[in-house]
């Protein structure tokens, strides 16, 4: 028996190591894909497949200057298009409806991968290598991202095997049924993309604006409920297991009677932004449940503040988050908030997690 | 022409004067009904491989109006108050209208939420075996409507027509600011801006108010 000990513990070993190595892989792939995401011009035809809808569009990616621009423009029906250019977000709609976000997106809120945040996104995420693949005529690896609860969605993706650049990104749920998918179709990697390529032919249209951020707050201002907290706008009761707060912003509302708070929250992959309007008149906002694709939508009024939950999880968990919202002692008023620096902060240092 | 009609149909871009015109050829032509649910079942196929869909199918939920549908019933708001009959025996009790928005229910009788089943999991039931996610890939609550039957209301004033669009636009609003932060996520923010284009098709809308609203209201 005793002869038998030492081959055991040499496969034991053996596949505790394989398996650390496998776990190795397919973290380094997330990583080298997230990096790829940002910095690789590409330019291509994607399918975006719902249980309901099939569309197909063109997409644009470029990076000038280390900035990210991109162009999402659908090719059948109502022409509409998405354009981030310039520190802006331009939505171009059915009947010539323009909408513009004018602000950029703070870094650091899903902070670069590293081998110590993919190990903190295991503690509720399971990595899978899928081995390889092959979309849009190119070769891939395929990684699978399954969660461990009902919390979140999980995710399939197909990186190209040259540029790591996801060719194929799945939303899948917990039991593996695909809710999404968007695919290349075809796809090339240009060493450079000109400028023009990121303007629309329908910019013709009236603007309206749709949010514009006046003061933001550090991530470490944002508080959590317990004796510890310090008074503060609003107060998360509960938040689904790795999910932290990790920005929170402030800026008028659309139509400049009042003031929205934005506060996102992520377990480091799935990401879901509460908002808390208050207006001077009485709040008439969205109440209930609402999807758009994977996205699902909560609404709730909490006195006069309309509190509206949006994020790509389980609707559970969005109505979870919108309801764990508690006012705090000094929630904030329109003459309070239009005033001070952007100072986004996104430091995951500073994150605070919930309960 | 009339298939080009049905094409239209389909993708949501008829008129409401097409509609009308569609609506009584179908009632008139066998062919043209059959036509159309052969466009539907193309649809299907290929939406449907892979992807979950809802139990109760719209085509077959409109079809099955269709066939319904009174010959001497000039009034379509007639038959879609019918529908809607249909549609409460698939609702569960959360996608109630809310009290005090009651001036919504002509529109919410219109709005075929009808059609589309609506069994998607429980608000509010927990999280414990809860996901029923067939109804997670789902439109807005009010886009469950089918794009070409939303035309055929409304007897809603302006006043609540206006407070519903602002919703719906502050919504969305939320929805791109939202997917604007997904950018630096490490997937790409092309999912989530292809996400919001592929589901602006027939916009504005007024936005379905739905659910009820637990929590505490101070």
């Amino acid at each position: 028996m005793r002869r038998l000990r030492l081959p055991i513990a040499v496969c034991l070993f053996g596949a505790f190591a394989s398996g650390q190595v496998w776990a190795a892989a397919s973290s380094d792939l997330l990583v080298r894909m997230s990096e790829a995401a940002r910095s690789v011009n590409y330019q291509g035809v994607i399918v975006y497949r719902t249980q309901e809808r099939l569309e197909t569009l063109k997409v644009v990616h470029g990076v000038d200057d280390g900035v990210e621009m991109e162009r999402v423009q659908a090719l059948d029906g109502a022409p509409r298009e998405v354009v981030k250019r310039d520190g802006q977000v331009i939505c171009l709609l059915p009947k010539d409806r323009r909408v513009t976000v004018d602000k950029t997106t703070p870094k650091g809120l899903f902070p670069a991968l590293s081998a110590e945040r993919v190990a903190q996104l295991a503690e509720v995420y399971e990595f899978r290598d899928m081995g390889s693949a092959r979309v849009a005529g190119r070769s891939c690896r395929a990684l699978a991202i399954t969660p461990k609860d009902d919390f979140r969605y999980g995710y399939q993706i197909c990186a190209d095997a040259q540029t790591d650049v996801p060719l194929q990104v799945n939303l899948v749920a917990r039991d593996g049924v695909v809710l999404e998918q968007m695919k290349f179709t075809e796809v090339e990697f240009p060493r450079s993309i000109p400028a023009q390529a990121f303007e629309s032919n329908l910019e013709s249209a009236p603007a309206q604006q749709a949010a514009q951020p006046v003061q933001a707050a550090r991530v470490a201002d944002v508080p959590v409920a317990g004796p510890a907290a310090a008074p503060a706008p609003w107060q998360f009761r509960d938040l689904p297991p790795g999910y932290r707060v990790t920005m929170r912003e402030v800026r008028p509302t659309a139509d400049g009677k009042g003031v929205v708070e934005h506060v996102l929250i992520t377990d480091g992959l799935s990401a879901i932004s509460v908002f808390s309007a208050r207006r001077e008149a009485p709040a008439q906002g969205f109440q209930g449940q609402s999807s758009m694709g994977a996205m699902h939508a909560f609404g709730r009024l909490l006195g006069r503040v309309h509190i509206t939950v949006v994020g790509e999880a389980p609707p559970q968990t969005v109505r979870l988050i919108g309801e764990s919202l508690q006012p705090g002692e000094a929630a904030p008023s329109p003459q309070s908030a239009v005033a001070g620096p952007a100072a986004a902060d996104g430091d995951p240092d500073h994150a605070v997690t919930g309960p | 022409m009339a298939k080009d009609s049905l094409s239209a149909l389909l993708d949501g871009e008829c008129s409401p004067g097409e509609l009308d015109r569609i609506l009584e050829e179908m009632d008139r032509s066998p062919e043209l009904k059959a036509s159309w649910s052969r466009l539907c079942v193309s649809r299907d196929a290929m939406e449907g491989v892979h992807i979950r869909k809802p139990a109760i199918d719209l085509c077959a939920g409109v079809m099955a109006q269709l066939g319904e549908r009174p010959v001497s019933t000039s009034a379509r708001v007639v038959q879609l108050f019918r529908a809607r009959a249909h549609a409460r025996s698939y609702a569960p009790s959360y996608w109630k209208p809310l009290a005090g928005l009651a001036a919504a229910a002509s529109i919410a009788a219109v709005a075929l939420t009808l059609n589309l089943r609506q069994d998607g999991p429980a608000a509010g039931s927990g999280l414990v075996g809860m996901p029923q996610i067939a109804s997670e890939v789902s439109l807005p609550a009010a886009q469950r409507r089918p794009r070409y039957l939303q035309t055929v209301s409304v007897d809603a004033d302006s006043a609540e027509m206006a407070r519903r669009a602002a919703m719906q636009e502050e919504l969305r609003d939320y929805l791109i600011e939202h997917s604007n932060t997904l950018a630096d996520r490490g997937m790409g923010v092309t999912l989530s801006y292809a996400r919001f284009a592929a589901h602006s098709v027939g916009e504005p809308e007024a936005m379905t108010i739905s659910a009820d609203v637990t929590g505490d209201q101070p």
